[in-house]
């Protein structure tokens, strides 16, 4: 896809690393969690944003709750979509931090490591519990009562 | 963990390296005291012998830490440039069994009216 000279992509040992840090951050937060990385087949840059959303929209009946991190090496692209029920607990400003230590360790030649950073922080950020119930109405009626 | 295997080797390595340099005239010579009495070394070691010793052996043993200094960087996997490009097909981790066809299929019904959230960067 890419019109790069690098042909090697990552090493089996970056890969083990990504695999586990990406099952382990699924596990201590129920995220459905997952990562693509290469560079993805848009003409212009500014169209990679929707690109990266119907890679997300490929996970079909999973998309709702997915979260996605795209990391395109050779456009120098990082996008992560997350789906309307999965930004309950990601919100966007949590991804943007997430993206932020990404492309800090990308550009420093990082891949790997900053993959697996990104994905930490998400997990943790999501915290352990799936998303939290909406309070029952009886609650609610009693908040309104005192006032 | 990934540390600590180099560094016991190179602890190691230079242990051996520090017992035979001492170990070594000790016990090679026959009389590890010094020359006889009377007997002149330098007459005895010849011209290219002296070279072999003093410029051949420094020399090789030179090449030797080079060799050891240089080796780990070869060995190790080329590190990610952002200038360079990459040429490597996409891999999706935790991704659908057949990214190809679900990407394809994702493509031609559309995005639809869904909101969705996150973030981009660029480096």
């Amino acid at each position: 896809m890419g019109a790069g000279s690098r042909e090697t992509g990552l090493t089996v040992s970056q890969q083990e690393r990504i695999e586990h840090a990406i099952s382990r951050a699924r596990q201590d937060s129920g995220l459905d969690l997952s990562v693509l990385v290469g560079d993805l087949d848009v003409t212009d840059l500014s169209a990679f944003r929707q690109a990266a959303e119907t890679v997300h929209e490929s996970l079909g009946e999973r998309a709702r709750s997915a979260v996605l991190v795209v990391v395109a090496p050779g456009q120098r692209r990082v996008e992560v979509v997350t789906g309307p029920a999965a930004r309950r607990r990601v919100p966007d400003r949590v991804a943007a931090l997430s993206v932020l230590s990404m492309t800090t360790a990308f550009a420093g030649g990082d891949l790997a490591g900053g993959i697996v950073d990104g994905i930490r922080q998400l997990a943790t950020a999501a915290g352990a519990a799936p998303a939290i119930e909406a309070p029952p109405r009886a609650d609610a009626a009693l908040v309104v009562a005192h006032h | 963990m990934s540390r600590v295997v180099p560094r016991v080797v190179t602890t190691g390595l230079a242990g051996l390296v520090t017992v035979l340099l001492t170990a070594g005239p000790v016990l090679a010579e026959e009389n590890p005291i010094g020359p006889a009495e009377g007997s002149d070394p330098a007459a005895e070691l010849g011209a290219g012998k002296a070279l072999l010793l003093y410029v051949g052996a420094p020399l090789a043993l030179l090449l030797v830490v080079a060799a050891l200094a240089w080796l780990p960087q070869v060995l190790r996997a080329p590190r990610y440039r952002p200038a360079e490009g990459w040429g490597a097909p996409p891999v999706w981790f935790a991704g659908p069994v057949d990214p190809d066809a679900a990407v394809a299929a994702a493509a031609e019904r559309g995005l639809g009216d869904v909101v969705r959230g996150g973030a981009s960067g660029s480096w």
